[in-house]
């Protein structure tokens, strides 16, 4: 009967720490998470603010662009960059010459080259001189 | 990191990359997700308000091995984040879709953010930020302006088409609802840019006067602000109607701190903060201590920038919030966000010119495209608790980014290699990791409560106080936790018999359950039940449950994170 019981626990207890990885509820509220406050306060510095940012846009580039067929969609492209933006407490990307320039960097590290880098510059920076300006000299950035 | 009631009972682990967390967490919708965090925010919430211990392994790597593998997280993340978003876009568009076809209640299906940022002022006073705004508009783009670009607007909505769902898969696509909550954002942006009679919904005051430097600052914002509201008019970004209610609602608190000398800011907790009674916060005054300080460390010492003035926001937000202090006062311990959601309804007054058939058609692409992804989610991202679960997939992760590596010169750069498929359990693969990988240096990096019990060391009566939490200082029961009485983890022999206090503790609450089981929904039932199976494995000197702390202020124990 000990044994038993033992044997019972035993298995249970095994299940229990087996019981999976971390789980996470999208639709739990975020009552007691302060995950954007202690992340936007633990960032000390605005250039280290600025310099995860750009990663992030440049890293976003270069997935968005291996993953589309070549007529890219600017809007869902823009929609990306306005998400990450948020996070970082930016709103008015555009006016931003650094998201251009993280553009420029993801395009490059894309493998874009030629036409089809001439293509997205023109594209994601509208026709804007300055912001393609900003976009080539992103790519022309040694890394 | 060692296992605890609730989240993950059998542990969890993660990878940190220079200053950079990466970890795979188990989602709602039953798939396995990459999660990116920095150092601060993960510590604070696995190892403070989750209570949890953390065994460390570091390895030394070479440069192009950090590059390495950091370039192929991060681009795994972004490709992920890609694929999740068709996922919610997909969904998202067949109930817009459906919604069309009268198939679906028009309840909340589709919100607009940002709105809620204004009300209708009761009294018939014109607002002078908007009255402002609005000659400047005109003096910029005429007279007209606002009400042609209305015009066009609604022109857009309804020439709207479908969206193309024929395009390989996860190639990212504006969808239909995307396109039409967008333009119809903007639209009521620009009519609320008409009106006068508006206000901000609610604003947060300091009881802080302007400095002249502040002054200073505040009014090269302002004009930031207006170039700002003058180009997203014209602009050709697709939600720009969401940035330009950020704007105005922004300028009208700065409008608002310049007027009265003292400092204003839109409240920006999320829709869905929890209120809190504040009498559970521990150490309230000390945590309103820590918020002063964080507000006055955010405030720049030159002009801001927008990040930096969003940061100021949330640090006003959090620091008004505890102010509020007093009998039976409720606050917002969380929610801050960088940009406020706000959100509104969308209320569906024209649509899109297309007929059912067109509507049926584009919902059968819809499907198809829909069930390809799911395919592919299902193939890729399915968790499975012994075969991809947050330990297999770091390492399947790692071999991946070594494996298609063209540096030739990468043979074992970690010293070792890990087999996925026999390391599924967190703390067989932290062993594994000991005994194979070239490890340097290892680290218990203690929890919240194990922090507390190394303070107390020179103090036994304090100490032995800590091991109840009926006696702890530190500890206070909240809703997360089942009821337990002792803490177990720092307990080795005496284990068993704390735990089976701990069992009967749970049952006890399971029975209190059932009598209440019509009044809380099952709560008590089912957070007992829990309880019953995290403490059971204490019989057998298994610890689980070491309880949480979901009030913690964030510097507390900051010092404790490695860098």
């Amino acid at each position: 009967m000990i044994k038993q019981t033992i044997l019972t626990l035993t298995v249970m207890s095994s299940l229990l720490v087996l019981q999976g990885c971390s789980f996470s509820e999208s639709s739990k509220s975020s009552s007691t998470s302060s995950e954007s406050l202690t992340s936007i306060t633990s960032s000390t510095s605005s250039s280290q603010a600025n310099k995860k940012y750009s990663q992030e846009v440049s890293d976003y580039t270069m997935a968005y662009v291996k993953s589309s067929v070549a007529n890219a969609d600017y809007n869902s492209f823009a929609k990306g960059i306005s998400d990450i933006a948020a996070k970082a407490g930016i709103n008015n990307w555009e006016q931003e010459s650094s998201t251009y320039v993280a553009i420029g960097q993801g395009l490059k590290r894309a493998g874009t080259t030629g036409v089809v880098f001439d293509t997205y510059k023109s594209n994601f920076a509208h026709n804007n001189a300055a912001n393609m300006k900003s976009i080539q000299q992103g790519y022309d950035k040694r890394d | 990191m060692e296992a605890n009631e609730g989240t993950a009972s059998g542990g969890h682990s993660a990878l940190q990359l220079a200053d950079q967390i990466y970890h795979y967490q188990h989602v709602d919708s039953g798939y396995i997700r990459l999660i990116k965090q920095d150092v601060v925010s993960f510590h604070h919430s696995y190892r403070f308000l989750q209570n949890r211990p953390l065994h460390s392994s570091r390895i030394e790597v070479s440069d192009d091995t950090l590059k390495l593998l950091k370039d192929h997280f991060n681009q795994l993340y972004a490709n992920q984040e890609l694929l999740f978003k068709s996922l919610a876009n997909v969904q998202k568009d067949r109930l817009f879709l459906q919604q069309l076809l009268h198939e679906q209640s028009s309840d909340n299906v589709l919100l607009m953010k940002g709105l809620g940022l204004f009300k209708a002022n009761p009294t018939p006073i014109a607002n002078q930020t908007l009255q402002h705004l609005q000659t400047l508009i005109k003096k910029t783009y005429g007279n007209d302006f606002l009400s042609e670009r209305v015009e066009q607007l609604n022109k857009a909505i309804t020439t709207l088409t479908p969206s193309d769902w024929s395009k390989p898969l996860a190639t990212p696509v504006y969808t239909l609802a995307e396109h039409y909550q967008d333009l119809q954002t903007a639209r009521h942006a620009l009519q609320l840019l008409q009106q006068d009679a508006i206000l901000a919904a609610d604003t947060v005051t300091l009881n802080e006067a302007l400095t002249p430097a502040d002054s200073q600052r505040l009014e090269n914002f302002q004009h930031q602000l207006q170039n700002n509201i003058l180009s997203l008019v014209n602009s050709t970004r697709p939600d720009w109607g969401y940035a330009l209610l950020i704007n105005i609602a922004r300028l009208m608190a700065v409008n608002a701190s310049l007027t009265t000398q003292q400092w204003v800011f839109i409240d920006d907790f999320s829709d869905d903060s929890k209120w809190v009674q504040a009498e559970k916060i521990p150490d309230l005054a000390a945590q309103l201590q820590t918020a002063k300080q964080y507000w006055l460390t955010a405030k720049p010492s030159t002009d801001f920038s927008e990040m930096d003035y969003s940061r100021l926001e949330m640090t006003a937000n959090h620091y008004a919030e505890l102010s509020k202090t007093g009998q039976d006062v409720a606050v917002r311990y969380a929610g801050e966000q960088t940009l406020p959601d706000k959100t509104v309804p969308l209320v569906i007054d024209s649509v899109p010119r297309l007929s059912i058939t067109n509507l049926k058609q584009a919902l059968a692409d819809l499907s198809h495209y829909e069930t390809r992804l799911q395919q592919q989610l299902e193939r890729h991202n399915h968790y499975d608790l012994l075969t991809r679960n947050c330990v297999t997939e770091l390492f399947r992760t790692i071999d991946d980014a070594i494996t298609n590596s063209t540096n030739t010169n990468l043979e074992q750069p970690l010293g070792g290699h890990i087999q996925a498929d026999y390391n599924f359990i967190p703390w067989v693969s932290f062993h594994s990791v000991q005994n194979q990988l070239r490890v340097s240096d290892s680290q218990l990096l203690p929890s919240y409560h194990g922090l507390q019990l190394e303070k107390l060391k020179n103090q036994p009566l304090k100490s032995l106080k800590e091991i109840s939490t009926l006696s702890s200082s530190s500890y206070s029961f909240n809703a997360d936790d089942g009821w337990f009485l002792f803490f177990t983890d720092d307990m080795v022999l005496l284990r068993p018999v704390l735990g089976a206090v701990n069992t009967v503790t749970a049952i006890t609450q399971s029975l209190f359950g059932l009598f209440s089981l019509p009044f809380d929904d099952g709560e008590n039932l089912h957070a007992g039940s829990v309880g019953f199976l995290m403490s059971v494995p204490e019989l057998l000197f298994i610890n689980i449950r070491k309880g949480s702390y979901p009030y913690l202020g964030l510097t507390q124990n900051s010092e404790e994170i490695p860098h």
